[in-house]
């Protein structure tokens, strides 16, 4: 039996090049499986971890204004075990060297707070140190702020931050970096999705400076932590209920609260790529491993029959190829663990640089490492007893029989094709079509590559069409301008008015509101747009077809109304806080698909009728005439009124950034199918062909040149090219769709749409792929001395 | 021997050596002979005496490390891939022990593969007709027995109508019943095409239908027998 393993590890080591491809194979599943879990499992590790020590409050909510003392007696309602707050406001940060409009989400800090606590790092010059909870901040005039601006900025110790609010400057001085439960995703108004420092974060000052610096000690941002057994719905009413005399203007479970809703979305994508990825590469090297192994167990089949007539029972014969699935299963979950670690800690970089993470280390689970060695060895020893169940139901002197070939039948080529085509063309089609599972397993090899290519290419185009498609097509304003108060809309367009250099400007209003229908409710942003509006076009990317923003109620988008469960023609109700007293039953007139956001549009003409009150702005879009953008900008800048700037081209860059970043991720991956096809290819390829040595090398010794078998083999390549290539179109369809459910946040959904540019070069790469296969072939055919295939029996 | 003939094909002083690791085996220590049209020759010799290897390098699919081979006017250049393999499809037949039929051709499309590349090709429904198995030209070689797949193999190497045909162990694997059907379609090859066959063998039977036969031993060509009367195959038993 030892003897036997022995032999059947020396022949395996004879196809130790296909064997170390299905290795390679397998190492790129494990390596994408662990990155991911190891990246998911240090982001959710740490980050639930923050929530817990930082005591994240289970609903969250926003008021005008609530004083301290009556905020604690709400604890007094069922369900409620602890309230907590801050006061926050948006304010304007002015430092050296900035260019933009720059805001912080500023926070009372107490050592008292008993809820959302913050995280304080101080810089004192020698390096920094991080407070434990509850510290003082002993200096009322220094600030801390969020790690993610401290980055853009650069503030050393000392640093001078002046603050604008409500017109007047308030000096601070730079003192450390504050980490937030609640803050982890800042995600600046204005519609923007993306974290960017340079122009929002959070900064957190002491309560007496921010109590003085608002005029009142009332708390505007709370949360509340609720008793074992309860939940939101439990205690939703009454809080809303005792909230209102406040002036509440949301109320949100932690669920929909905007940085942990976005972070669990990350979470959920990181986690079905980890699946699907991984599932894919690891469906590849089954296939793979089946295939090699099927061949190799069909060449031993004399052996196996001299050992089964020997006595040697099915489990040991099995026992000695399983043993070569065991140590590829392990050879390439050690691989692909070692290839994980560098790959992981890049992923968990790439997010950490979105995200305000107060303890950025990756460590290295060994949970992922025990769960890849699993899964390596399960597949691959399933793919090495696929590959010799077949072995085990033949009798001695079946297995020492040569097999027959498997040959699907006599097929007779129509007489106008034998007559005009090559004698070796024909031998060629003949051969592929009397041996289709053979041209089978090419073609899948083929197919694989193009399909996972031809949709990973499209990821970079795809993106570019959203930003055009947004930016350019929908957004055709250079600048939007966040105003302080709403007006009415021709008083925001004669402020407008008073600007230099506009070309164009429109009002238009925005404010998070609230739908409800049934027992389903979700936070929104209203759009309120004039109709006909130039500036700001309502477009339908299913339909890719500009909207009309209808006369009679609300145009929603596709995901909010899926999460309500509405459409067209259906009756919400509606409240916008501190506007809108109670709830209104409004009509949704329309449903349109949108990338970003979950957004509702009104007409700002219809609010007197749809909502019951006046017309309303307090945003302005404004066009510059060409060559005075900065001028309008600068002019915007030094106005009081403004809060917020966003320059269009701006986010549109941080959005292109942050998806360069994720085309990185997904350039690997393409790069990764890539390796897999070139393996799958090359090593199919050259199976098949040594299974056919025997009749090439007869061909030669007849006198076929090399030309003429070139010919054949590259004739039989373009056949299974071209097959491959077709079954890869549904393998497109399909990859694309995985592809849409797992890029599906609560932020945006991307529609992959067939690219023909991006099927093109997943083309021509398996076209060089297989070209190089079949040169390969031509070689390993002259290579093959003639006499010594002449002396095998078939 | 003298002999006043042309001879379609001449072995002069051919060596061959092998590497074996770090041995060097001679397989071929100097051999000369000639071919003539018409004549049927048998080399015989135990394992080992080079009758193969003269074989392989007379069909081209081998080369000498020393020695000439000329066809007719034309000497072979070992180092002219493309020349040996237009050599073979010209003017060699080939047939092997194992029979090499194309696994996913029929026995006709197998036959006719040779037709294909041959000058002046022999109809191969006529070949198939006379090795008696036009009723399985339908079918693959898997579903062929072994003397039957020889008997086709033989038909590929007619139906290109080859200048000289070469068998090695045409019969090693088949009963004697077989082997004789086989010699005869060789023989009768031979005899009615007027072109000369060489075949190697173990059986010492078989030379009793050669006009001549060659005895190899140790790498070496050790003696040539005429046979004045070379009998049919039909009356040989082994």
């Amino acid at each position: 039996m030892k003897q036997f393993r022995k032999n059947a590890l020396r022949l395996a080591w004879r196809n130790k090049g296909s064997l170390l491809g299905s290795v390679f194979i397998i190492a790129i599943g494990i390596m994408t499986m662990v990155s991911m879990f190891d990246t998911l499992t240090n982001l959710k590790g740490q980050i639930q971890k923050l929530y817990k020590e930082h005591k994240l409050t289970d609903v969250f909510a926003q008021v005008y204004g609530i004083a301290p003392t009556e905020l604690e007696r709400l604890t007094e309602l069922p369900g409620i075990r602890e309230a907590g707050g801050k006061i926050a406001s948006d304010v304007r940060l002015v430092t050296d060297g900035q260019e933009e409009i720059v805001t912080v989400h500023l926070m009372s800090y107490s050592k008292n707070d008993r809820v959302n606590l913050s995280s304080l790092t101080l810089d004192d010059g020698n390096g920094e140190r991080v407070l434990p909870l509850g510290s003082e901040i002993a200096d009322d005039n220094v600030i801390f702020l969020g790690t993610s601006m401290e980055k853009v900025y650069g503030f050393s110790p000392g640093d001078e931050i002046r603050l604008v609010i409500d017109g007047r400057s308030y000096r601070f001085t730079y003192a450390g970096t504050v980490n937030e439960p609640d803050y982890i995703y800042a995600m600046p108004p204005g519609g923007a999705m993306i974290p960017d420092g340079s122009t929002y974060d959070i900064a957190v000052i002491s309560m007496n400076k921010m109590k003085s610096l608002m005029g009142s000690s009332n708390l505007t941002e709370i949360g509340f932590i609720l008793d074992d057994g309860y939940e939101y719905a439990d205690v939703k009413r009454k809080l809303e209920e005792k909230l209102q005399i406040y002036g509440l203007k949301s109320l949100c479970e932690k669920e929909h609260q905007a940085s942990y809703q976005e972070m669990e979305g990350e979470f959920e994508e990181l986690s079905s790529m980890g699946t699907v990825i991984p599932f894919l590469f690891m469906s590849i090297s089954v296939f793979m491993l089946y295939v090699v192994l099927n061949k190799m167990i069909d060449r031993d089949r004399s052996l196996i029959g001299t050992m089964k007539a020997f006595g040697m029972t099915d489990t040991e014969l099995m026992s000695a190829y399983m043993m070569q699935g065991l140590v590829i299963g392990i050879l390439g979950a050690l691989a692909g663990c070692i290839f994980a670690s560098p790959f992981g800690r890049s992923m968990f970089d790439l997010y950490r640089s979105f995200y305000n993470l107060p303890d950025p280390v990756y460590y290295e689970p060994v949970i992922s490492k025990l769960l890849a060695f699993f899964i390596a060895i399960v597949t691959s020893v399933a793919a090495v007893f696929a590959g010799i169940r077949g072995i085990l139901g033949i009798t001695p002197s079946m297995a020492m029989r040569a097999q027959s070939p498997k040959i699907l039948g006599e097929i007779t080529l129509p007489r106008f094709l034998t007559e005009h085509i090559q004698f070796m063309t024909k031998m060629g089609l003949m051969s592929i079509f009397r041996n289709p599972f053979r041209g089978f397993l090419i073609a899948l090899a083929i197919g694989f590559p193009f399909a996972m290519s031809s949709v990973l290419f499209s990821y970079g185009p795809l993106i570019n069409s959203v930003m055009v498609s947004e930016y350019d097509n929908c957004k055709a304003y250079d600048l939007e301008a966040q105003l302080d108060r709403y007006s009415s809309p021709a008083k925001v367009l004669d402020s407008a008015a008073t600007l230099r250099h506009v070309q164009r400007a429109e009002p238009v209003f925005e404010r998070a509101v609230m739908l409800r229908k049934d027992s389903r409710s979700e936070y929104s942003l209203l759009n309120g747009l004039q109709d006909g509006s130039e500036l700001w076009k309502v477009l339908d990317n299913e339909k890719m077809e500009y909207i009309d923003i209808p006369e009679d109620g609300l145009l929603i988008n596709e995901r909010l109304a899926d999460k309500l469960h509405v459409k067209a023609g259906d009756t919400v109700e509606f409240s916008i806080p501190g506007l809108v007293s109670g709830w209104r039953n409004v009509r949704v007139s329309g449903v349109l698909s949108e990338t970003f956001g979950s957004r509702c549009y009104l007409s700002l003409e219809r609010f007197p009728d749809v909502l019951g009150i006046d017309s309303l702005s307090d945003m302005l879009l404004i066009t510059a005439e060409p060559g005075h953008f900065d001028e309008v900008k600068k002019e915007l800048y030094d106005s009081g009124r403004v809060t917020w700037i966003v320059d269009k081209l701006k986010t549109r860059r941080t959005f292109s950034d942050m998806f360069r970043s994720m085309t990185v991720m997904v350039d690997v991956f393409n790069i990764l199918s890539v390796i897999a096809g070139i393996i799958l290819i090359y090593n199919i390829s050259m199976i098949n062909l040594r299974e056919r040595t025997t009749e090439l090398v007869t061909l030669r010794v007849l006198g076929t040149t090399d030309r003429e078998l070139g010919w054949m083999l590259w004739f039989e390549m373009m056949v299974y090219f071209a097959a491959g290539i077709l079954m890869g179109f549904p393998g497109n369809y399909f990859i694309r769709k995985l592809f849409e459910s797992m890029m599906k946040t609560d932020s945006y959904v991307f529609r992959m749409r067939f690219d023909p540019s991006s099927a093109v070069y997943a083309f021509l790469l398996c076209g060089v792929i297989s070209v190089i296969a079949w040169f390969l072939e031509i070689r390993l055919v002259k290579s093959i001395k003639l006499t010594d295939a002449l002396k095998e029996r078939e | 021997m003298t002999d006043n003939r042309k001879p379609i094909l001449r072995a002069i002083n051919i060596k061959k050596e092998y590497r074996l690791g770090e041995v060097t085996v001679q397989a071929l220590r100097g051999v000369n002979f000639d071919i003539y049209d018409k004549e049927l020759i048998v080399i015989l010799g135990p394992s080992g005496s080079g009758k193969s290897t003269t074989l392989n390098i007379l069909g081209g699919i081998e080369t000498a490390t020393e020695g000439e081979i000329w066809y007719g006017r034309e000497k072979l250049d070992w180092n002219d891939k493309k020349n040996l393999t237009l050599y073979r499809r010209k003017h060699i037949g080939f047939v092997f022990q194992f029979y090499n039929l194309l696994p996913g051709l029929t026995a006709l499309e197998n036959i006719e593969l040779a037709g294909e590349m041959g000058n002046a090709p022999i109809d191969a429904r006529e070949l198939i007709k006379e090795v008696g198995l036009e009723k399985r030209s339908g079918h693959y070689p898997n579903r062929l027995s072994g003397g039957e797949q020889q008997r086709i193999a033989i038909a590929r190497a007619l139906c290109k109508n080859p200048d000289l045909l070469l068998c090695d162990e045409p019969t090693g694997a088949l009963d004697s019943k077989t082997g004789v059907q086989v010699l005869r379609l060789i023989h009768d090859f031979c005899r009615r095409y007027e072109k000369p066959v060489v075949i190697i063998t173990h059986n010492v039977d078989i030379a009793k239908i050669a006009d001549r036969v060659f005895h190899f031993k140790d790498g070496t060509l050790e003696s040539v027998d005429v046979n004045p009367n070379p009998m049919d195959p039909g009356d040989i038993e082994w």
